[in-house]
């Protein structure tokens, strides 16, 4: 929750010192890719997951496009019931893992001076999730996924600071609603984009 | 606004950090003479099986394997009302183990498992073997 915290007081103060101005965000624009890193942390009131991606970025339109690896820090403990015996239950620690392709579109419309921009995001992750319980051989809950994502946008230069809701399925986790947090940075942009 | 760079490496760092923090290792290098050094490498080493002792629980056993629970090949099985049983084990192989729980209206079987296997650091130019036991989890979640 501090990072939450911290990176809306920075939105908020950088936004009052700074000189405003709109910007269309489905104005036209050129191909212009920069090849980018990030990493991502998606958290709710289960679970916590951490990634890293690389890809790259169209600072003309706008859109991304990369890959994502994905893991769970540590073990969780999860309960699982028996399919076939009643009142049958298995506890385990489970690790899990995600690799897949990201998609992105930015939509900026607002910006302040020294090249920040403000704006909201669509994305969709997809890709194969896998996993282990310790000292099981047998995991039987890979599976593909998709996970569609939505939220703000701060940029500042060549930073990014994300901050939004993410659809990702967990077996193993009641709620499939996340929060996703994300950091990420475009190399080699021109210093006279926008 | 070099601010916001110094704020991005900072939470860089801290990503990275607890990406990479369960990468641990028992280090190397450095001299502490306070330190306890065991220059016998173990051949084996103990399992410490922690369980749960709630007055909810009917009777527990405890199943402990060489390998996978359902693909290891069991090494001992018996009851127990203590919260930690000990259990000699050769290094260099997996083991795991299953402690079925029986409780009023349900059973519950707790699984964990572990490699185990000689680990060194290097303390004032010395070689020292940890005979830490191994601590399997194996108590009741909340």
């Amino acid at each position: 929750m501090r990072f939450l915290t911290l990176t809306v007081t920075l939105f908020l103060v950088m936004g009052l010192k700074a000189q405003t101005y709109t910007i269309n965000p489905f104005q036209g624009g050129y191909f212009d890719p920069h090849p980018s890193i990030g990493g991502n942390f998606i958290l709710n009131t289960d679970d916590f997951l951490m990634s890293v991606q690389g890809g790259l970025s169209d600072t003309g339109y706008d859109y991304y496009v990369g890959l994502e690896f994905g893991t769970r820090p540590g073990r969780k403990q999860i309960l699982v019931e028996d399919n076939e015996i009643n009142n049958l239950y298995y506890q385990y620690h489970e690790n899990i893992n995600f690799f897949g392709v990201n998609l992105e579109k930015k939509f900026y419309f607002l910006g302040f001076k020294e090249k920040q921009k403000v704006g909201l995001y669509a994305g969709m992750r997809s890709g194969f999730m896998w996993g282990n319980y310790r000292g099981v051989s047998d995991y039987g809950k890979n599976r593909w996924y998709i996970s569609p994502d939505l939220g703000a946008l701060y940029t500042y230069n060549n930073t990014s600071f994300k901050l939004g809701y993410t659809i990702l399925d967990i077996p193993s986790i009641e709620s499939s609603n996340f929060i996703n947090f994300e950091i990420s940075y475009i190399f080699n942009r021109h210093k006279n984009d926008d | 606004m070099t601010k916001i760079k110094y704020f991005g490496l900072i939470l860089s760092s801290i990503f990275l950090n607890l990406l990479f923090s369960a990468c641990g290792n028992d280090g190397g290098g450095g001299c502490d003479p306070d330190k306890i050094c065991y220059t016998e490498k173990p051949t084996v080493l103990f399992a410490d099986l922690k369980l749960s002792t709630r007055a909810d629980i009917d009777s527990l056993r405890v199943n402990y394997y060489r390998g996978n629970v359902d693909d290891g090949d069991l090494l001992i099985s018996f009851l127990t009302e203590v919260s930690n049983e000990y259990i000699e084990s050769p290094v260099g192989n997996n083991y795991s183990a299953e402690a079925i729980y029986y409780l009023n209206d349900k059973t519950i079987i707790v699984v964990d498992g572990h490699r185990i296997s000689a680990r060194s650091f290097t303390n004032c130019e010395e070689t020292c073997w940890n005979w830490d036991y191994i601590e399997f989890d194996m108590e009741l979640a909340d």
